[in-house]
């Protein structure tokens, strides 16, 4: 494949590389590409930009200071030996949210504009999906495996409706408030460490 | 279900050999390490070495990386430890700049005041970053709805293509399609802002 | 986002730090079941050591997929409690504590909050020593040592008795008591998150001049100040039933849920009435409001991280509750409210 064309579809290949969302295509041609190419490099660069803004506006930088700090590391990268440690990382134990799990479940909070989803009387909603997924294990609060059950835990298959979440995906500003509520009260610095701070650290709960 | 680092595939590339990989990593997190870095330091002119010094120990550590927490976890924890070491270097270095050492006192420099930023550099550069957060501001509300949607739900929410394509009702093959595009239009705004000079190139 | 720090044993303990008596001279944990009064001891001991220590370090918590951390900064002289906690990541924000009183700052915005903690710690008489109950909810025993942060630490593994509550794994520093590390333990046996010191300097020199000077340094700053009014959930027209096994009322405030100063459009929203339970170890917020169509709209039950999250509507009024607990405790206190009749 001619690296020096890179066409449309490579570029789409190299955005879906940078969400992780290659699906079985190995990375190696991007890469390669990458190191050939100033424009892929530049693109790269815009679009890790484009999504640090639109997360946090602080971190829009000026694009030379970028540039300097990637070029000196390269040249770094080359005077170091070359590290050779393969295989596949580990599966990860942080479980993550899918939407079918949660479409069934009843409750889906997406961010301020959408609308939540509500199964219709039972009936998950049809899911185009590709592939082969399982349903997302929900949170069930049965059989712990820390714990000894008592009695007066009530049979709870409402419970199975929870389903775990990612941090990044619950984002309500309105429960955000509720939240630092919450921890004014919840966790003081009993222990030494400011939980109520902490909470909510990766979210702006600044009055405007 | 557990679902994968979206840095795995990079990530599995670089410690098999591929150093454009982890370079790739690089640009993807310089900024947001930078920001912790100069908070942790407060001196401006120390967060590029300290950075760079973070990503080569990381390059360096990558065979222990086996994926318990996610990379960018694991390279946040390299910062923090980087910046601390770098910190206490300091303090015992006679030849620590004046700038350094000004008003510092453990860690503590509230005789600054409060509204100076720990990361600014000239008036300039303060300058360029508002414009790009504008310009990026800009660029996505003249977005057309679906591709809005697309990017948000991915940069934002953090959401995968999957839980976009059920959100969206549409296959993921839109979903790529939307975000590649939205990216495309963002990009075409930024390019005045982000043009290289001679010399100064990607 | 619903990132916590560690498991807030206050409650049992705040009638001690309320008091301000010295260190207890309690001793380190030996390994093994322990009795109920050594648990005690070892839980005083962490809970002075936050209180009484000076130290300084970076605090990194994380879990339900995100991290974040802190560089945080602690003094204590005499009766005067000092801190200065300072983000690391997202929009620069700093809180500075003098005991009761604690500004949050925001130099970017030029915001500063202004709240007195006071009443957020008044706990019932019944949590003095002998009667705090934790022992039946919790099993609290010594795991051992490791090294965290540069330090020697006792290892603590408390297991919940049952599904309602969670477990930790605590950490603490051999010398001092201090908290290093902490972890949430699920149902499963997962961690849903950590926060711990990577580095922490135990006995820095009492600073508390650089709090305070950053306290009064509010020029140029749009000050806001949230009014919290105590209240009873009688008063305000409700009945609690049954409520999770366990957990008692510690506190009912009446206040506004929106950032001081925001209005919307309308004018200020009606107030909150904000209820408080623990069992001891963890807590539960239940928040009641009139209902209303255009702001309560999406029903929520979702656990992220250590934190679970239920919104509901009840008849002509909207219930929230926050809970560091998993999610189906919160359904038994939103289940225990009743409206009482006229």
């Amino acid at each position: 494949m001619a690296m020096d064309a890179f066409d449309e579809s490579a570029k789409e290949r190299l955005s879906a590389l940078a969400d992780g969302e290659l699906d079985g295509i190995e990375p190696g041609s991007a890469c390669a590409a990458w190191a050939r190419n100033a424009a892929v490099r530049e693109d790269w660069h815009a679009w890790h930009l484009i999504g640090d803004v639109l997360r946090s506006e602080d971190l829009a930088s000026d694009p030379g200071r970028d540039r300097q700090l990637c070029a000196a590391i390269r040249a770094r990268l080359q005077q170091e030996p070359v590290v050779l440690a393969p295989g596949a990382l580990a599966a990860p134990r942080r479980a993550r949210w899918t939407v079918g799990a949660a479409v069934a479940a009843g409750c889906v909070l997406v961010v301020g504009t959408f609308a939540v989803l509500r199964p219709s009387d039972g009936t998950a909603p049809a899911v185009a999906v590709q592939g082969e997924r399982a349903p997302v294990a929900t949170v069930a609060a049965v059989e712990p495996s820390m714990a000894i059950s008592a009695s007066t835990v009530p049979p709870s298959p409402a419970a199975n409706e929870a389903v775990v979440a990612d941090v990044r995906l619950i984002r309500d500003a309105q429960l955000d408030r509720y939240l630092a509520a919450h921890k004014q009260f919840a966790g003081s610095s009993a222990l030494g460490v400011p939980s109520a701070f902490l909470r909510s650290a990766t979210v702006d709960t600044a009055p405007r | 279900m557990n679902s994968p680092d979206a840095d795995a595939p990079l990530v599995e590339r670089a410690k098999s050999g591929d150093k454009t990989a982890f370079e790739m990593l690089v640009v993807k997190y310089q900024r947001r390490i930078e920001r912790l870095i100069g908070r942790m330091v407060r001196d401006v002119d120390l967060v590029p070495d300290i950075a760079q010094e973070t990503f080569i120990r990381a390059y360096r550590a990558l065979p222990q990386f086996r994926g318990d927490s996610a990379f960018y976890t694991w390279l946040y924890r390299i910062a923090v430890n980087t910046a601390k070491k770098s910190l206490m270097e300091l303090k015992r270095d006679p030849l620590v700049t004046e700038a350094a050492r000004a008003g510092r006192d453990d860690d503590d420099d509230d005789r600054r005041p409060d509204s100076e930023p720990s990361d600014a550099a000239t008036p300039d550069a303060v300058l360029a970053s508002k414009q790009i957060a504008a310009a990026v501001n800009f660029a996505v509300e003249a977005l057309s709805e679906e591709l809005r949607q697309a990017i948000t739900l991915r940069e934002i929410e953090g959401l995968s293509y999957e839980e976009i394509a059920a959100l969206m009702n549409c296959p993921i093959g839109t979903v790529r399609s939307r975000i590649f595009r939205a990216r495309e239009a963002i990009a075409a705004r930024l390019r005045p802002l982000l043009d290289t000079r001679e010399g100064d190139r990607w | 986002m619903f990132l916590r720090a560690v498991a807030p044993l206050t409650l049992a303990w705040a009638a001690f730090a309320h008091a301000g008596p010295a260190c207890g001279q309690a001793s380190a944990p030996s390994a093994g079941t322990a009795p109920q009064s050594e648990v005690r001891a070892w839980l005083l001991r962490i809970h002075a050591a936050a209180s009484r220590r000076n130290f300084q370090g970076t605090f990194v918590v994380s879990g339900g997929g995100g991290v974040a951390s802190a560089r945080i900064s602690h003094f204590c002289e005499g009766p005067n409690q000092y801190e200065r906690i300072e983000s690391l990541d997202g929009k620069q924000r700093r809180v500075y504590r003098h005991n009761d009183v604690v500004h949050t700052v925001w130099p970017a915005s030029q915001v500063a909050m202004i709240e007195q903690r006071g009443m957020l710690s008044s706990f019932p008489a019944l949590l003095q020593a002998g009667d705090d109950g934790i022992g039946d909810w919790y099993d609290v025993r010594a795991e051992g040592s490791e090294r965290v942060a540069g330090h020697d630490a006792d290892v603590l593994a408390v297991r919940a008795r049952d599904a309602l509550r969670y477990g930790y794994r605590l950490w603490a520093d051999r010398a001092s008591g201090l908290l290093l590390r902490a972890e949430v333990i699920g149902e499963k046996g997962d961690v849903l998150e950590t926060s711990a010191f990577s580095d922490v300097v135990i006995g820095v020199r009492p600073q508390p001049e650089t709090v305070l000077q950053a306290m009064r340094r509010l020029d140029g700053y749009r000050v806001v100040r949230p009014i919290l009014t105590p209240t009873r959930l009688e008063s305000e027209g409700w009945v609690v039933r049954q409520i999770a096994p366990g957990f008692r009322q510690v506190s009912c405030v009446s206040r506004q849920i929106d950032p001081p100063g925001e209005t919307s459009g309308a004018g200020a929203s009606p107030p909150v009435i904000q209820s408080i339970y623990s069992d001891g170890l963890t807590y539960v917020s239940v928040f009641i409001e009139p209902f209303r169509p255009e702001r309560h709209t999406k029903p929520v039950l979702a656990a992220v991280g250590a934190t679970s999250t239920l919104t509901q509507r009840q008849g002509d009024w909207w219930i929230t509750v926050i809970g560091d607990t998993p999610p189906a405790t919160l359904k038994m206190f939103a289940a225990a409210l009743e409206r009482r009749k006229p």
